[in-house]
């Protein structure tokens, strides 16, 4: 009796491990150039990574959760979908970090960045800023495209 | 001869039920009724060089009007809506039903504290140095990101207060 409920029970732990992988969102591989430190950010890798994940897959309502919390309520869901949708077209297979600025006064971090998509044409480069803000110990990302939204923007 | 009370009754409803007693009604709900003298008083209301489509200009005028009751129903203060009939009075309660209800919903923990943060250059004195974020800093923050969500916060509220409602906006030659 009591090997069939190990049996069940190593069942249920191999289920969960499967579920669990499953979740796991597969995004670009995220490099470090070897100038770069992000010592002391803790935490701030592991949320690019989920970050720029969601985005590659398309997962609109997954990446605005980690939107800064301002973002989050002034701008409306719908247009952040489409603006997902928009770069969702290529495949961003990777991205290397090259620069990093912080502010202290800010608790703030913007990373220099390389992605590389791949297309129909092959793969295509392109360099960009990403940043983000630590609040109450989680990093957010940094919304910056005053064309798509405006009202993110000036006080 | 004396016509009997039931054949009155049975008259008014049928032809109640009709054409002419819905005639300029745009859309209609459970215990709302949104007819063409609102729609035009809502154009009045909108501001010049704007014109808006048919629906929007309906659904500007049912959320006034849905608003302006569920203000009335929550008893919510409104000193704008003191002295006003009709379709103004609607309007100011339903700003007032806004106000409100965005202030009992408040903004998510972070919120203002994140928009200090992401945008520095915007909170620099002249020599560099970091405007601290005090109460007043807070506030006007705040005020500008509530700015931001009252129209995406308003299009929810009307959404969920459609379905409770149960509003449907009519064709265009009448429900």
């Amino acid at each position: 009796m009591s090997g069939r409920w190990l049996l069940a029970g190593l069942l249920a732990l191999l289920l969960i491990g499967i579920g669990a992988g499953c979740a796991r969102v597969s995004g670009p591989a995220v490099t470090l150039d070897r100038s770069v430190s992000i010592d002391g950010k803790s935490g701030l890798l592991e949320t690019f990574r989920a970050y720029w994940a969601l985005r590659t897959k398309g997962d609109a309502d997954g990446a605005f959760r980690l939107e800064a919390p301002y973002a989050q309520e002034m701008v409306p869901m719908q247009r952040y979908r489409n603006y997902i949708r928009l770069f969702h077209g290529a495949r961003l297979v990777n991205v290397e970090i090259y620069g990093v600025d912080s502010s202290e006064a800010f608790f703030s971090t913007c990373l220099d960045c390389r992605a590389v998509y791949e297309g129909k044409g092959g793969g295509e480069q392109r360099d960009f800023r990403d940043c983000w803000v630590e609040v109450d110990g989680s990093w957010y990302h940094v919304l910056n495209n005053p064309l798509i939204f405006p009202q993110s923007g000036d006080i | 001869m004396m016509v009997r009370p039931f054949v009155v009754v049975f008259l008014m409803v049928v032809l109640g039920g009709v054409g002419p007693a819905l005639a300029g009604v745009v859309a209609k709900g459970e215990g709302v009724i949104v007819t063409t003298e609102d729609m035009a008083a809502m154009e009045k209301a909108s501001p010049p060089f704007f014109t808006p489509t048919r629906k929007a200009l309906i659904e500007a005028t049912v959320r006034t009007l849905l608003f302006a009751k569920e203000a009335e129903a929550r008893d919510v203060p409104c000193e704008g809506s003191l002295g006003k009939q009709g379709f103004d009075r609607a309007m100011a309660l339903s700003r007032c039903y806004l106000k409100e209800r965005l202030d009992q919903v408040g903004l998510k923990q972070g919120a203002v504290v994140s928009y200090y943060r992401a945008h520095e250059k915007m909170f620099l004195d002249k020599n560099g140095d970091p405007v601290p974020l005090d109460e007043r800093l807070r506030e006007i923050i705040r005020a500008r990101i509530l700015r931001a969500k009252a129209p995406i916060f308003a299009r929810s509220e009307y959404r969920r207060l459609v379905n409770k409602y149960k509003v449907t906006i009519c064709p265009e030659d009448g429900c």
